[in-house]
């Protein structure tokens, strides 16, 4: 295990792309490294990756704009968080004049022309915004294999799927194309693709980061959070783009801490629960195997671990694909062919041409998704299928809640499952769904939850564990996720299979 | 006037949709001016860009708990937006924000008053309010005029402006109810300042429900929903039309189909649309952008405190406080300005007529006013109360008689009044005072009207003022006397039409000027001594 060290590396420019974010900012500041150079050292290496042939072209990145993100880094105030650093984001975040095809036909030839909240603080803040990431379609799945753009390679191995709905995001900092990139997380759409692509993701407390701009799949489980390869990273980010904003209701009046400064701050009486339903036969033995060890570390640095009960997990996934489709079929529907997308020309009336264009632009998955949640929403099913998984939410929090007061963090491993080849999720899409199990509780329930890698499997493929913390306590994950970076170490996977 | 319904009762509810007059649009923060030009008020909100968020425009909910409250509803302390889902150009996000089962007002009472034509009370009854929701409006459609052209566009200005759709219960057995009903509810969004009320540019809509059942059946029929009214008359026709026509279809056995028309004003017709909206699932759920939205206690006290006098109060207290007839205290409440105008007016008058009183303790109460005739009294009598009365009549007639024949609904409206309060109630004092006559308050008001002379300033320069030193009266009805010696003798000598004579040349001698009654009373002194 090597760490990375917060100093340029003494030989080649070269090793630019290894830097992580916060080496680059530091060394940003003492002008010993320019946002020029590094973005040609990014750029550099997606041209590469876009010569290779499509089953080996990792294709995380799908627009790049270097002079507006040299504009953007020149504009960077003094004695910004971020000095300039440049990074990624994904294709359902404004940015103004940037694409934001959210990675489906149907948007195809959508430019923003508004920028959203958080990216405006990423760039009050200093980011310089270089590029935007593939992703699924509307952020819907988990293997980064819905895009109009195409399916994205995990780096690590280019047979094995990315994870998503955040695949870009992820496999573009696992690959070395940028130290740290934004993504949304709807159901685990940060943390599964950063498990699977062996990198760190954050989804805050839903609340803590403003969705303003942020196109919508569930509107009550999306978050905008950080994926990279350092706890310090995924620290700085969100302190650049968390806060109260006026313009989503929904968002928090509460004051952000410097997460970044608070992270060597030691933790005492640590409790660590671990809910028992999390670790039963589902979970792959390898992945148990490394997921104790970590909770060893973990007792070994002085926390208590407990072991706790929560038997509605597994009501939490019916109620995620209740909740979520329905809200995505509302969300979406404004995609109608006529404003976005292109009318379908074999309409007859003005209804048919909704029908059509919808039918021709939406792809498969998102397809699905609609009908599922205008099912649950239509007369008669209301109340046995909304309702009642609305209830069901609230008894889900308090569960999560009572645990919460004892414990100060949840620990849980972020899949179940090894690392997924590509292509297997067509059979039965179910099956994808179910997968998703470990990662929509928290959405759910809107805690924060943050995911980070622990071990290699037996293919040198990433295994992740992630906590759950308590409502706009993210302090204390990354504090205890730092703890583990520097005591510890997070494996590196350069020689992945 | 009413069709002859003897087997059946008719039913009538109303869904009125009124605009609320804030300045910004409800989830935005968009002006909400009307007359821009196309897609000019609009930003990513109210066009429904991705990504783009509600936040709720606290004054409108305000707005719609103050209506709550003159309506002596229920204002929730919790209420819920939701989305109605539906496609159509007009609605760039695919959904309206609206309130469907937590609205901010659920039940009310609004009371209604049934005037004949001379304002004489008929009856009043009070139809109970079920539900007031806040929500936002749709954009406007327009469809090119050339056929030839298949084209439509969207004007997204009006898209998500504040709009209230205040529910009846079908409360009202009659069209002239449902008319007064939608007059009043208007009248008292006006006084409220919760909406212009203006029906022309569809501020002011309402959907008219109408069914019929036997007499004595507590089941309701089968309705009909008629769409998109907004005149007094199109509601009144509609409702004609439709109990005619559902009840000539009861009467041959057939069945009132439940569906949704629309009236037009050149038939005096309703007629189906077509019935594929009624079809539709609208697939309703809480707007997961807003969370509930919380009304405190101590909001609504304070609303509570503030809340302005409502036009049925001042109804009321024009009746007790002024002793105006129900006719005068209906129109001089009829409308907030108005009603402002009248009271400002008559306090005027008090005020100048109590300033002048104490040297005018000698002098004749009045014209012709019956109370003040058999009690010229002091301020502080119990008769001195009714000075206030007496003004505030002497206001009502100069308001009715000169003021609104010159003043449109527009500038009513606007509260553009020709002649100022002020000198209303200094012409009232002055008639009461009898320093003027009805006829020199007729030629002062039409002066004031067309120049920005104050009454004084009139009463000066044309010398409108009653003679009433009796040492000037005496001298002119010498004159009189003296040059009608013969008629004055006639008099005396039991001619009692004599007098008339005498008092019309008097009154010519002073041109006009003399105050009548002292000038009546001297001569009567003069003959009788
Ligand atoms: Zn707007």
């Amino acid at each position: 295990m090597t760490k990375e060290t917060g100093l340029r590396p003494e030989n080649t420019v070269s090793e630019l792309h290894r830097l992580s974010l916060f080496a680059i900012v530091k060394l940003l500041k003492k002008k010993e490294l320019t946002v020029k150079e590094l973005l040609e050292c990014y750029l550099q290496r997606l041209e590469e990756d876009e010569r290779q042939p499509r089953e080996s072209r990792i294709n995380a990145v799908v627009y790049k704009n270097k002079e507006e993100a040299l504009k953007q880094a020149a504009n960077a105030p003094a004695d910004s968080l971020l000095g300039g650093a440049p990074i990624i984001i994904k294709e359902n975040l404004h940015l103004l004049g940037y694409p934001v095809r959210c990675a489906s036909k149907i948007l195809s030839n959508y430019k923003a022309t508004y920028s959203s909240t958080a990216m405006l603080r990423l760039l009050k803040n200093g980011a310089s915004i270089f590029a935007t990431a593939n992703m699924d379609e509307f952020a819907m799945g988990s293997a980064n294999e819905n895009s109009m753009h195409g399916f994205v390679c995990n780096p690590l191995a280019k047979d094995y799927i990315p994870g998503g709905s955040s695949g870009g995001p992820a496999a573009a900092v696992a690959g070395y194309f940028t130290s740290a990139s934004i993504g949304s997380d709807t159901g685990g759409s940060i943390r599964q693709p950063a498990a699977c692509c062996g990198v760190i993701g954050l989804k805050p407390t839903y609340g803590r980061v403003s969705r303003y701009g942020l196109v919508a799949f569930a509107s009550s489980f999306d978050q905008i959070g950080p994926i990279a390869r350092r706890v310090e990273d995924i620290a700085l980010l969100l302190e650049a783009m968390a806060g109260h904003d006026e313009a989503d209701s929904t968002s928090a009046k509460l004051p952000v801490p410097s997460y970044s400064k608070a992270l060597e701050t030691p933790i005492k009486n640590l409790h660590i629960a671990l809910p028992k339903e999390y670790l039963g036969d589902t979970v792959h033995p390898q992945i148990r195997r490394a997921f104790m060890q970590a909770v060893d570390f973990y007792e070994k640095q002085g926390a208590k671990i407990s072991e706790v009960s929560l038997p509605n997990t597994d009501y939490a996934l019916s109620i995620y694909y209740i909740l979520s489709t329905a809200e995505a079929s509302s969300n979406l529907a404004r995609f109608d062919g006529i404003r976005y997308g292109n009318p379908s020309k074999k309409a007859e009336n003005l209804s048919d041409l909704f029908f059509r264009s919808r039918s021709e632009g939406f792809g498969d998955e998102v397809k699905r998704r609609i009908f599922t949640g205008s099912y649950v929403l239509s007369a008669g099913y209301y109340d046995d299928y909304y309702m009642k998984a609305l209830k069901a939410r609230r008894v889900v929090y308090d569960k999560y809640m009572a645990i919460l007061k004892d414990a100060d963090l949840l620990m849980m491993p972020t899949l179940p499952y090894r690392v997924f080849k590509r292509g297997k999720d067509h059979e039965d899409p179910t099956e994808m769904y179910r997968s998703d199990v470990f990662n929509v509780a928290a959405n759910v329930v809107g805690l924060p939850s943050m995911s980070l890698p622990c071990a290699k499997d037996s293919l040198g493929l990433p295994i992740s564990f992630q906590f759950m913390g308590r409502p706009f306590d993210e302090a204390l994950m990354l504090r205890a996720a730092y703890l583990y970076q520097q005591e510890h170490g997070l494996p590196v996977f350069e020689n992945a299979k | 006037m009413e069709a002859k319904n003897l087997e059946f009762e008719v039913v009538i509810g109303l869904e009125v949709h009124a605009q609320l007059n804030t300045e910004t649009k409800l989830f935005c923060r968009c002006r909400t001016s009307f007359g821009e030009q196309a897609n000019m008020n609009v930003c990513p909100v109210c066009l429904g860009y991705p990504g783009a968020l509600p936040v709720l425009n606290e004054k409108a909910l305000v707005k719609a708990a103050l209506l709550g409250l003159a309506l002596q509803g229920k204002v929730n302390e919790q209420s819920l937006f939701e989305r109605k889902n539906y496609f159509y150009p007009d609605s760039p996000k695919a959904y309206q924000i609206s309130q469907l089962q937590y609205p901010i007002v659920s039940a009310g009472v609004l009371p209604i008053h049934l005037r004949n034509k001379n304002g004489e009370d008929l009856y009043s009854k009070e139809i109970q309010i079920e539900r007031v929701q806040l929500e936002e409006d749709a954009g406007k459609l327009m469809h090119s005029e050339r056929s030839e052209v298949k084209q439509s566009y969207v004007d997204l200005n009006r898209c998500s402006t504040p709009l209230l759709e205040i529910v009846s219960k079908p409360d009202m057995r009659s069209a002239a109810e449902a008319v007064e009903y939608f007059k009043s509810l208007r009248r008292l969004l006006i006084y409220l300042d919760i909406s212009d009320g203006n029906m022309q540019d569809g501020s002011m809509r309402c959907d008219v429900n109408v069914s019929l059942r036997a007499r004595g059946q507590k089941a309701l029929g089968t309705r009909t929903e008629t769409k998109n009214m907004n005149t007094f008359k199109g509601i009144e026709e509609a409702i004609q039309y439709e109990i005619v026509r559902q009840r000539a279809l009861l009467l041959s056995g057939e069945k009132v189909i439940q569906e949704t028309m629309l009236f037009n004003s050149n038939t005096g017709k309703t007629k189906p649309m077509r019935s594929k909206e009624e079809a539709q699932d609208y697939r309703y759920f809480p707007d997961p952008d807003l969370f509930t939205v919380f009304f405190s206690k101590e909001n609504l006290q304070s609303l509570k405190e503030a809340m302005p006098e409502l036009p049925d109060a001042k109804f009321h207290r024009y009746k007790q406080e002024f002793l105006l007839s129900s006719y005068d205290a209906a129109l001089m409440s009829s409308s907030k300005n108005l009603a402002g105008y009248f009271e400002h007016a008559s306090a005027e008058a008090l005020a100048l007529f109590k300033e002048a009183k104490p040297a005018k303790e000698s002098s004749a109460a009045g014209e012709s006013s019956a109370a003040g005739e058999s009690s010229p009294a002091g301020e502080s009598s119990p008769a001195g109360k009714l000075q206030g009365p007496l003004l505030a009549k002497r206001v009502c007639n100069l308001i009715s008689t000169e003021l609104l024949s010159l003043l449109t609904e527009v500038r009513l409206e606007q509260a553009l009044f020709p002649v100022p309060a002020e000198a209303i109630g200094s012409m009232a004092a002055m008639l009461e005072q009898g320093l003027i006559s009805s006829k020199m308050a007729k030629e002062i008001f039409k002066a004031l009207s067309e120049t920005d002379k104050t009454v004084e300033e009139i009463v000066l320069e044309r010398g409108l003022k009653l003679i009433c030193d009796e040492a000037a009266l005496e001298a002119i009805v010498d004159k009189v006397l003296a040059d009608h010696a013969k008629v004055a003798a006639d008099f005396k000598s039991g001619k009692a039409k004599a007098m008339g004579y005498l008092i019309g040349q008097a009154m010519k001698a002073s041109k006009g000027q003399a105050e009548p009654k002292l000038l009546s009373k001297i001569i009567q002194d003069k003959l009788k001594s």
